[in-house]
């Protein structure tokens, strides 16, 4: 049994993202989106639901599934677009491959959110969104690198995967 | 879902929410000494409109009715200690 606690679709790209919840073992409790077990799905939208089809290593535990209506938020039907940011605009920071980021027009707002961290920044323009969500990810890696030692299992893997895509200039 | 940045701010001071003295961007969950969750803090003073409440739920690993408890105040630390535990975010006996 899989569980999906929120979907978001865009209609223009008719791509879906979903945070799913994945049994640990059997009969066992689930887990609530660590950072390996948020995919990416394709979606479309069907009669009642929609569909969703996971990609890679999960298509073995849920190949096709009809969800209700309802788990697709309100609101989350903007325009959105994504893109790779090559830096973080820190001198002392470089990213070591690009990381994806999408940008959404979220009411006054537009988000710039990663799903990859789970870490979103906002502004009133674009520019603005995507500086704040640098600043934020520079936070979060001078966070977490300062007391490795004292990090939950969450943010230990938040901080592995930063360790990978931000690179310290000398 | 729209939120007053006072009533998220007033959620965080019940989890504790630990902000680095040299950022103001973050928060972060603590229990026993560690580190266990992060989340983005407010800008400004009025509300928070859109689907940022809602990025700000998941990144709290909370359920819509979870959330609401959180920021009307029913849900406490103890209260929120016991959903990360029912999630394996925290397990029952770490960190030492």
């Amino acid at each position: 049994m899989v569980r999906v606690e929120h979907a978001l679709y865009s209609p223009n790209t008719r791509m879906a993202i979903a945070d799913i919840e994945l049994p640990i073992e059997e009969g066992g409790e689930f887990i609530s989106f660590p950072l390996e077990y948020q995919y990416p799905v394709q979606g479309r939208w069907e009669e009642g639901g929609l569909g969703l089809i996971l990609q890679g290593g999960l298509r073995h535990i849920l190949t096709h599934q009809v969800f209700s209506p309802d788990l697709v938020l309100a609101g989350t039907q903007q325009p959105s677009r994504s893109l790779f940011l090559r830096d973080l605009g820190h001198p002392k920071y470089r990213l070591r491959s690009p990381l994806p980021v999408v940008l959404e027009v979220d009411g006054p707002h537009v988000v710039a959110y990663s799903h990859d961290l789970d870490m979103f920044g906002w502004g009133d323009v674009e520019d603005e969104a995507l500086l704040d969500f640098k600043g934020s990810v520079c936070e979060l890696y001078e966070g977490l690198h300062e007391e490795p030692a004292k990090l939950g299992p969450h943010l230990e893997r938040v901080l592995r995967y930063l360790e990978r895509v931000i690179a310290e200039e000398p | 879902m729209s939120l007053k940045v006072a009533d998220v701010d007033r959620a965080f001071g019940k989890l504790q929410m630990e902000i680095r003295e040299s950022g103001d961007k973050l928060a972060f969950f603590v229990y026993k000494g560690k580190r266990i969750l992060s989340t983005r803090r407010s800008h400004g003073k009025g509300k928070i409109e859109g689907n940022i409440p809602h990025k700000i739920r998941t990144q709290l690993k909370l359920n819509e009715s979870e959330f609401r408890e959180l920021v009307q105040c029913p849900l406490d630390y103890d209260g929120y200690v016991a959903i990360l535990k029912k999630r394996k975010i925290i397990s029952g006996e770490d960190p030492a």
